[in-house]
């Protein structure tokens, strides 16, 4: 048990709050769709993508992103679950991070 | 929850795609693993394409947002204000808004006290009324600053409150998210509901501004 979780940041100094807005990416949109539909199917609940954004380092968490938590929340849970396979998970990742190019998915 | 669309999802989008490809920028690590990711629950049959597709369209129903027509009706109607005060979900179906939320809970600011809201834990926003968070909504300072201290934050977004006017902080979660109901402005008397709901910013509704003011 930890005294205080990394998500736990209310009341915490801060720098100045951004002031301009950002439209979401492409690929945010999917992942956010491809998320909820985890959510409808039953396959991931959202107590557990919780625990697996909480369970994140906090020097990890400190330096990252909404959707960054989002994606890494996903692959983590889903791996865990045996859903999706690592090894092949981080060879197509891979695979299209090499190739530099949408096309092919 | 799926929804029920009365026009299906199998023609082409193209005419209507939910966004821009972002095919101008470079392929990203996170869009990468994303995409990974993506190619194997289609391949595992966990989810399709289309499927895909349709929820990204389906999420586009709090754009532009809902919220405001909700507001504006309860600045004209008083029984539906009531109605939208005790059950917003239930106001929110009155108006054709399908809202999935687990629980939507409306507030009203009063010349006595201002309302806003925060997630401070992650980021839990009544998106079928409201659509995305704004980048300001999902940052960390705002998580942060917020409750300690609003009335700085506010000020930031160039909103001064006086000080004789209480703030009150509320803090989102999974399973209750809010709505902030602003005061109707002065000068708006003989507006319709459509010119009323166009002074309904959606900051106003998470209460980091102000309705704006006809003229």
């Amino acid at each position: 048990m930890v005294d205080k979780l990394v998500t736990d940041i209310g009341g915490e100094p801060a720098g100045a709050v951004p002031q301009e807005d950002r439209d979401q990416l492409f690929w945010e949109k999917q992942m956010i769709a491809a998320f909820n539909l985890l959510q409808v199917k039953g396959v991931v609940v959202t107590d557990e993508f919780r625990r697996t954004v909480e369970e994140m380092p906090a020097d990890y968490y400190a330096n990252s992103t909404f959707y960054g938590r989002r994606l890494d929340g996903m692959i983590r849970l889903l791996i865990e679950k045996g859903v999706v396979d690592a090894d092949a998970f981080d060879k197509r990742a891979q695979e299209i991070l090499a190739a530099g190019t949408r096309d092919h998915v | 929850m799926m929804h029920n669309d009365d026009h299906n999802h199998d023609h082409d989008h193209d005419d209507h795609a939910p966004t821009r490809e972002d095919d101008d920028l470079e392929l990203t690590e996170g869009e990468a693993r994303f995409l990974a990711l993506k190619s194997l629950l289609i391949e595992q049959g966990v989810m399709t394409a289309d499927e895909i597709r349709a929820r990204m369209e389906f999420n586009e129903r709090g754009s532009p947002h809902q919220a405001a027509r909700m507001i504006a009706r309860a600045w004209v109607d008083p029984a539906y204000k009531e109605r939208m005060l005790t059950d917003t979900k239930a106001a929110a179906a009155e108006l054709g808004i399908e809202a999935t939320e687990a629980a939507l809970v409306t507030i009203e600011n009063t010349p006595e006290r201002h309302n806003m809201v925060v997630c401070t834990l992650c980021s839990c926003y009544p998106r079928s009324l409201l659509g995305e968070p704004p980048a300001f909504y999902v940052s960390k300072a705002y998580r942060s600053r917020a409750v300690r201290e609003p009335r700085k934050v506010l000020r930031e977004f160039g909103v001064e409150i006086p000080d004789s006017v209480d703030i009150a902080v509320h803090d989102s979660n999974a399973d209750l998210r809010y709505v902030i109901m602003p005061m109707r402005p002065a000068g708006t008397e003989g507006l319709s509901e459509d010119e009323l709901a166009a002074l309904i910013t959606r900051d106003s509704v998470v209460g980091c501004a102000l309705p704006i003011t006809p003229d």
